[in-house]
C-alpha cells in the first residue's frame, strides 16, 4: 500500500463511494476539499502527533436552522486505536453526507465534529512497509525498561510487506499449527497426548538477544487507551497514566471546552450498541446497602456499623446535614464508591432500546447475518470516559467483522442481546482449551473465500538465527475489521444513515411553557414546564451522577418573586416528558412574564404570559 | 570550599504599597512569611549569589500568568544535576498552606548558607541535587497576602467551577462586609439556634447540649448572596484541588471532589510532572502542606496497589526517623489513618515514577496548646485529633502569647439578607499557621529532615573483590556495589512495574572477551543468576545499607573498567589490570 495515495471520494447525491486506503497524512486535504466542495464545515488541527502528523477536524454545522445559537453537537471519534482504517473511512464517508445535505430530523439540526483519525501515527504504522497493528504513536518508549529505546520490534521475516504471527519452535511451546497453509494454532491438549510444538508470537527476531521477541517495538502510546475511565497503569502501550499523550490530552480538553457537545460516537473496533454493555461483577450501587464513610457517619450522628439502601439514605442524610435538596445521586457521590464499573441501571433502557434500533437498521439494510463479534471497549475507551465522565450518551460502532460460517454456538444472552445479528466472540474456552478460535477460523474461512483480500497469510516454514525453525503466517494486521474494498462502498452507504439516526436518540429542549394559576390579588404561583421531545432524559443518569453536563437553568422575568429564585435549575427533564419550575410572585394587571430555559447541549426556548386574573392559564 | 556569603540586596515593591524588601540572604529572618514578590526576590537573590550552585527555573505559568519558580541546588563543577541522586521538595500545592513555601525556601537557604562551612552539607550540595519549588499554586498563594481572606481559604487553583451547578462560575464569593481586610465569622442571635456563649470566655462560641438555651445561630463565612440565589458564598472561585490532579488512579468529580476535569488539567501540576518525569534521578520527594504534624505516605484509596514489602521498609525507616527529627509529628498512612484520597501527588511520585514521596502536613494544633503540667488533654475521640486545643484554650494561648493579635472580636454589621449580625473570628494568619515565633522551629526542623532524607540517598562505592586466574586463559573477576544509603538504587516499584530500566553493573576492556557472568548470589559456592543477555552488562540494582556482587569469566589482558550506573545514583567506575 503506498502510504501517500490519497483518498478517492467520489460524491453523487447521497452515494459515497471511498475508494483506497485513506492516508493519516492527507486527511486535513481531504477534509479540506470536502468543506470547499460544499462551502460548509471548518477544518481545524486539534493537535498534531508525537510522530508529527496532524489531527485534523471537521466541524460541520447544522443543515436545518436549530433555533437556538449554539446547537447541540455530535462529536464523533474515528479509530483512536489506529487499528481500523475502516473507521475513517466510514468518518469521511459520515462528513460527506452531512456536508451534502442528507441529514434529516434530528441528526440535520446539531453540529457534527467529526474527527476521523484520532491515532494517525498508529494508522501508518498500519499502513506503513511492513505493515503493524499495534497502534502505537510515536512516542519513543523503553517497554522493557533496558535502557534502550524501541529497539526489539516485530520484523517481516517473509518479507510479505506484514507482520503477521510466528510459530516459533520450542520444546516448552503450547501450541500445534492448524491444518493446511490457512490452518488457525490450537493450544495442545495434553489429555489426548498431544505435546506442543510452538509458540506463539508475533512476526520476528529477537533483535537484541534478551531472548524476548518483539518486547520494545517502535512507538509507545495507543491513545484510544489512554482515556481516564478505566484506565490500566503499567500496561504496555497504554501510557504512563491517564491523558498523557497528546492525542487523548487535546480531546479531552477540546471537549470540556465545548459544552454543547450532548453525544460522543466512538467509530472503531468496538460496538456498543450490537452489544450493550452490561455490569459484571459490579452491583449496581441502588440496590444494594452501604455503610457510611467514618466522617460522614461523626457529622450526621448514625450508626458507621449499620448498613443502609441509597434511598434510605436519601431521607437520612437530608436531615442529619441539613441539606433538604439532597437527591440519590449527592448520596452516590458521597459514600466513596469509586468510578462507575458498569453503566447506570437508570440508563439502560434507552441505551436498550438504541441497541434495538440499531440491530433492526442492520437487518434492514441486508447487514443481518451473524458475524465475529466485536471486542467489546477495552481500558481507557473514548467512548467509556464520554459515558461515564463527559456524562454524555455515548456508543462506540464498527463496520465490519468477517461472518460467521457456523451455526451460532450457545450463548443465548449474547444471541438475545444481539438480536440474532452476533453470534460469537473470542470466549475464553477456545483460547484455553480445545476449540479453534472462532474469530479466527471464520477470519481463515473468509481469506480462503476472499483470495483477494490477502487476510490471512499462508504459513511458511522460516528459520531464525540460531537454526530456529519457525512458521510465519496468519491474521494480517487489522484484517479482522478491514473487508476487501470491493465491500467498503457497500458496507458504508448502508450502515452511515445509522450513525446519523442516532443523533435521533439525543434530548431536545423543545419548549418551555408557562402557566399561573391566582394566589389571590396580584399574588400568582408561577410554573413552567421545560420540555424535553428526546427519547432520552436529559441529562442521563450516569450525567446526573458526574455533574458534568451543564444544568437546565430557568430564569423568570417581569414579576416580583416571593418564592423560588430567579434563577433556577431543572436537575433532569425526562425523556419525552417535562420538568416543572415554581415561583410565587407579585405581577400587576397586564404584566407581562417572561421565562426563559436553556442549557448548552440541551438547547433554549422562552415563553411569555399575562396573568388573568382569577384565573388559570 | 568556603565562599562567603554575598548579601545581595534587592529592592522591590511589597505587599504594602511604598514598602521596600530588601534581601540580605547574610542575615535572613524566618519569623515572619514571606509574600509572592519576596519568595522571587528570594529565590533570584539566591540564584545570584550562588550561580555555580544554583539554577532558576520556571517551570512553566500559572492559569494567571504567574512564573512556577524551581530552585535546584547542586554543585555544577562537580558534575551535572541529573547525574546525581536528587531530592524534590515543593510547597503551597493548597494556595493557603503557606508556611510549607517557607520551609522550601528555608531548605534552600540552609543548603546555600552552610555550604562551605558544614561539612555534611557542603558534601550534599556536591553530591546531590535538589529541586525546590517553594509555590506551586502561586496565585492561591499570591492572593493570600493580597486578597481578604482566612486560614481556611484559598486552597484551590483559579479554574473556575460552576460548585452550587447554577450555570455561573465563581458569581458567589466571600465578601469583606466590614472592610477590615478579612474574612471572618458570621453569627446572629437566635434563642432557637444551635450555639451559645462559651461561660469561660465571651469571645467562644460553642454548641449547645441538650436541654440548653441556644443563643446563637452560626451563618458561616463572612459574606453576601451575590447571585440572588438564595445561598451565601456557594460558588467561590476554583475549585480544583491540585493535590488531586495528579495521574495515579486519578478520578472524575463525582469520586474526587476537586480533581479536574482529567489528570494534569491544572497548570501547575501539569509543569511539576513534566519536570519530575525529566528528572529520573530524583529518588525522594515532599510535598510540603498544612495542618496536622504528619508524614503521610499512600496507599491513598483501596484503588491503589499495596507498597511492597522492600518499600515498606524504606517508608518506615524514613518516616520513624521524621518522627525523631519533627518530634510531635507522626508517621501515617493516607488511607488508613485520614481518609480516601485520588490523584494526590505522593501516589503519582510513588506508583508512576517509583520515587519515594511524602505529603508533610506542617504544624499542629498543640503549638498553639496552652496547657501546664497535669493538664487534661481534651481531645474528642482519638489520639490523632488529641492534641488540638479547645478554643478556650487558644484564647487564652492568644492572649497570653500573641497579645490578642490571632483574633477578631465580634462586633456588629448589619447584613442585608440577615440583619443585625456580629462578625469576629480567627484571622487569616492563625490555626492553621502557626504564630510567627513558633516558624524557625517548624522551618528548621523540617527543612533539616529533608537534608537528612538527602544523606539516605543511594550512596554507592565501588571495589574489585577479586580476580582469580583459572587456568587456560580464565579468569574470574568479582566487583561489589555497596550502598551506604538507606534508599536502594530503585525502588521495589520501579523494578516490579518496570518504570525504569535497572541498573547496569558492566565490565569492558579492549582485550577483553566475557565467557559469562551475572549477580553472585552465594560468594561461599560461587553461585551466579547469570545474565544471559549480555554477560558483559549485568542488569540489577543495590538495596539500602546493602551490597551487590557480580562475578564475570574473562579471558584478555589489559586494561578493564568496571561501572555501576544507574538513574538515581549516577555511576562510579574503577579500572584494573587482568593478570
Amino acid at each position: 500500500m503506498s502510504r501517500n495515495k490519497m483518498p478517492v471520494l467520489i460524491l453523487a447525491a447521497s452515494v459515497i463511494t471511498v475508494a483506497g486506503p485513506v492516508a493519516g497524512d492527507s486527511l486535513e486535504s481531504s477534509l479540506d476539499r470536502l468543506a470547499r466542495q460544499y462551502r460548509r464545515g471548518t477544518v481545524t488541527t486539534l493537535t498534531t502527533t508525537p510522530g508529527g502528523r496532524p489531527v485534523p477536524m471537521l466541524t460541520i454545522p447544522p443543515s436545518v436552522d436549530p433555533g437556538v445559537d449554539t446547537p447541540s453537537a455530535v462529536l464523533v471519534v474515528a479509530d483512536p486505536l489506529g487499528t481500523t482504517p475502516l473507521a475513517t473511512e466510514a468518518a469521511l464517508a459520515l462528513a460527506a453526507r452531512l456536508l451534502a445535505g442528507d441529514p434529516t430530523g434530528r441528526a440535520a439540526t446539531v453540529t457534527w465534529i467529526v474527527v476521523p483519525q484520532l491515532d494517525p501515527d498508529g494508522a501508518a504504522r498500519l499502513r506503513g512497509e511492513p505493515a503493524t497493528g499495534d497502534g502505537r504513536n510515536g512516542t519513543a518508549v523503553d517497554d522493557d525498561a533496558d535502557g534502550a529505546v524501541d529497539e526489539d520490534g516485530p520484523d517481516d521475516l517473509d518479507g510479505d510487506g506484514a507482520i503477521t504471527s510466528m510459530l516459533l519452535a520450542d520444546p516448552e511451546g503450547e501450541w500445534l499449527p492448524g491444518e493446511g497453509p490457512t490452518g488457525v494454532p490450537r493450544r495442545a491438549d495434553a489429555a489426548r497426548g498431544e505435546r506442543g510444538l510452538y509458540r506463539w508470537l508475533d512476526e520476528g527476531r529477537d533483535d537484541d538477544g534478551d531472548l524476548a521477541w518483539n518486547e520494545d517495538p517502535p512507538g509507545g502510546v495507543i491513545p484510544g487507551r489512554n482515556f481516564p475511565h478505566g484506565f490500566t497503569h503499567w500496561q504496555p502501550a497504554h501510557g504512563p497514566w491517564a491523558a498523557s499523550c497528546p492525542e487523548s490530552r487535546a480531546l479531552l480538553a477540546f471537549a470540556f471546552a465545548h459544552p454543547e457537545i450532548a453525544m460522543v460516537l466512538v467509530l472503531g473496533e468496538a460496538n456498543t450498541l450490537l452489544q450493550v454493555p452490561v455490569a459484571a461483577d459490579t452491583p449496581d450501587p441502588l440496590l444494594r446497602k452501604h455503610s457510611l464513610p467514618r466522617g460522614l457517619a461523626r457529622e450526621t450522628g448514625l450508626d458507621p456499623l449499620a448498613q443502609f439502601t441509597v434511598a434510605e439514605l436519601v431521607s437520612l442524610l437530608r436531615e442529619g446535614l441539613h441539606q433538604p435538596q439532597l437527591d440519590t445521586d449527592d448520596v452516590l457521590g458521597m459514600l466513596d464508591l469509586g468510578p462507575a464499573g458498569a453503566p447506570d441501571t437508570r440508563d439502560l433502557p434507552w441505551w436498550r432500546a438504541a441497541s434495538t434500533a440499531y440491530i433492526r437498521g442492520l437487518t434492514t439494510a441486508g447487514l443481518g447475518a451473524s458475524r465475529v463479534a466485536p471486542p467489546p471497549s477495552g481500558p481507557g475507551a473514548v467512548e467509556e470516559w464520554a459515558y461515564y465522565q463527559f456524562g454524555v450518551p455515548a456508543f462506540a460502532l464498527d463496520f465490519w467483522t468477517p461472518p460467521l460460517p457456523l451455526p451460532t454456538p450457545p450463548d443465548s444472552a449474547l444471541a438475545a442481546a444481539a438480536g440474532g445479528v452476533i453470534a460469537a466472540k473470542a470466549d475464553s474456552a477456545a483460547a484455553a482449551g480445545l476449540r479453534l478460535d472462532p474469530a479466527l477460523e471464520a477470519l481463515s474461512l473468509f481469506a480462503a473465500s476472499h483470495p483477494a483480500s490477502r487476510a490471512w497469510r499462508p504459513w511458511q516454514e522460516t528459520t531464525l538465527p540460531g537454526n530456529r525453525r519457525a512458521l510465519v503466517g496468519g491474521p494480517a494486521p487489522g484484517a479482522m475489521r478491514a473487508p476487501p474494498a470491493a465491500m467498503t462502498d457497500s458496507l458504508l452507504s448502508r450502515q452511515i444513515p445509522l450513525v446519523m439516526d442516532l443523533a435521533g436518540w439525543l434530548p431536545r429542549l423543545a419548549s418551555v411553557t408557562i402557566e399561573a394559576e391566582s394566589r389571590g390579588g396580584e399574588v400568582w404561583e408561577v410554573t413552567a414546564r421545560v420540555h424535553n421531545d428526546g427519547p432520552l432524559p436529559y441529562p442521563t443518569a450516569q450525567g446526573r451522577r458526574t455533574r458534568r453536563p451543564e444544568p437546565v437553568v430557568v430564569t423568570l422575568e417581569g414579576a416580583e418573586l416571593l418564592e423560588g429564585l430567579a434563577r433556577q435549575v431543572a436537575a433532569q427533564v425526562p425523556a419525552m416528558g417535562s420538568a416543572p419550575v415554581r415561583w410565587l410572585v407579585r405581577a400587576p394587571r397586564g404584566r407581562t412574564l417572561v421565562v426563559r430555559a436553556a442549557a448548552p447541549g440541551f438547547g433554549a426556548a422562552s415563553a411569555t404570559l399575562q396573568p388573568v386574573p382569577g384565573g388559570r392559564r | 570550599m568556603k565562599r562567603a556569603l554575598c548579601v545581595c540586596l534587592l529592592s522591590l515593591l511589597a505587599a504594602a504599597p511604598g514598602a521596600a524588601f530588601e534581601v540580605d540572604l547574610g542575615n535572613m529572618v524566618w519569623d515572619r512569611y514571606y509574600n509572592h514578590d519576596e519568595v522571587v526576590a528570594v529565590l533570584e537573590a539566591m540564584h545570584a549569589s550562588h550561580p555555580e550552585l544554583t539554577q532558576l527555573t520556571s517551570l512553566g505559568k500559572s492559569e494567571e500568568g504567574r512564573d512556577i519558580w524551581c530552585l535546584t541546588i547542586a554543585n555544577r563543577r562537580t558534575g551535572a544535576d541529573t547525574q546525581k541522586p536528587g531530592v524534590y521538595a515543593d510547597g503551597a500545592i493548597h494556595g493557603n498552606e503557606i508556611q510549607a513555601t517557607e520551609v522550601c525556601l528555608y531548605l534552600a537557604w540552609q543548603l546555600l548558607d552552610k555550604y562551605g562551612k558544614w561539612e555534611r552539607i557542603t558534601e550534599l550540595v556536591d553530591t546531590r541535587a535538589f529541586y525546590i519549588v517553594p509555590m506551586v499554586n502561586v496565585d492561591s498563594r499570591a492572593r493570600f497576602f493580597t486578597d481578604p481572606g482566612g486560614f481556611d481559604l484559598g486552597r484551590s487553583a483559579r479554574v473556575p467551577h460552576d460548585d452550587d451547578r447554577d450555570g455561573l462560575l465563581d458569581e458567589d464569593d466571600y465578601d469583606d462586609l466590614d472592610g477590615d481586610g478579612r474574612i471572618l465569622q458570621m453569627r446572629v442571635r437566635d434563642p432557637f439556634g444551635t450555639h451559645k456563649t462559651d461561660p469561660e470566655d465571651p469571645r467562644v462560641t460553642v454548641k449547645i447540649e441538650p436541654g440548653e438555651q441556644a443563643e446563637w445561630r452560626l451563618l458561616g463565612r463572612e459574606g453576601l448572596d451575590n447571585d440572588g440565589d438564595g445561598r451565601v458564598n456557594e460558588d467561590t472561585p476554583g475549585y480544583l484541588d491540585l493535590n488531586r490532579n495528579w495521574g495515579f488512579q486519578w478520578q472524575p468529580g463525582y469520586v474526587q471532589e476537586g480533581s479536574g476535569d482529567y489528570p494534569f488539567s491544572a497548570r501547575g501540576s501539569r509543569a511539576v510532572a513534566d519536570f519530575l518525569w525529566s528528572h529520573p534521578n530524583v529518588c525522594f520527594g515532599f510535598n510540603f502542606h498544612n495542618y496536622g504534624g504528619m508524614f503521610l505516605r499512600g496507599p491513598g484509596s483501596a484503588l491503589s496497589p499495596a507498597v511492597p514489602p522492600g518499600d515498606l521498609k524504606v517508608f518506615d525507616f524514613l518516616g520513624e526517623e521524621g518522627e525523631r527529627i519533627v518530634p510531635g509529628y507522626r508517621y501515617l498512612v493516607s488511607s488508613v489513618d485520614l481518609y480516601t484520597t485520588h490523584g494526590d501527588f505522593d501516589e503519582w511520585m510513588y506508583q508512576c515514577l517509583g520515587v519515594y514521596a511524602f505529603v508533610t502536613e506542617l504544624s499542629m494544633g498543640s503549638d498553639t496548646a496552652y496547657r501546664g503540667h497535669g493538664d487534661e488533654p481534651n481531645g474528642e475521640d482519638g489520639e490523632l485529633w488529641s492534641r488540638h486545643p479547645t478554643l478556650v484554650e487558644r484564647q487564652k494561648f492568644n492572649d497570653a502569647l500573641m497579645a490578642g493579635e490571632m483574633f477578631s472580636d465580634w462586633k456588629p454589621f448589619r447584613h442585608p439578607t440577615y440583619g443585625d449580625i456580629e462578625i469576629g473570628g480567627w484571622r487569616a494568619f492563625t490555626t492553621r499557621l502557626p504564630p510567627e515565633f513558633l516558624l524557625p522551629q517548624t522551618l528548621h526542623r523540617n527543612a533539616m529532615y529533608v537534608i537528612w532524607t538527602a544523606t539516605q540517598a543511594p550512596q554507592l562505592s565501588l571495589d574489585i573483590t577479586e580476580t582469580k586466574d583459572l587456568g587456560g586463559g580464565l579468569v574470574r573477576v568479582r566487583a561489589r556495589a555497596a550502598n551506604a544509603g538507606a534508599l536502594p538504587t530503585l525502588s521495589e516499584r520501579a523494578r516490579d512495574r518496570s518504570i525504569l530500566p535497572l541498573d547496569t553493573f558492566t565490565i569492558e576492556g579492549a582485550g577483553l572477551e566475557v565467557h559469562g557472568g551475572g549477580v553472585l548470589l552465594d560468594r561461599d559456592f560461587g553461585t551466579v543468576e547469570p545474565a544471559r543477555h549480555h554477560p558483559a552488562r549485568v542488569p540489577t540494582w543495590v538495596d539500602g545499607f546493602s551490597t551487590r556482587e557480580v562475578q564475570w569469566i574473562v579471558s584478555g589482558d589489559g586494561k578493564a573498567r568496571i561501572t555501576y550506573a544507574g538513574a538515581k545514583c549516577g555511576s562510579r567506575a574503577v579500572e584494573f589490570t587482568l593478570p
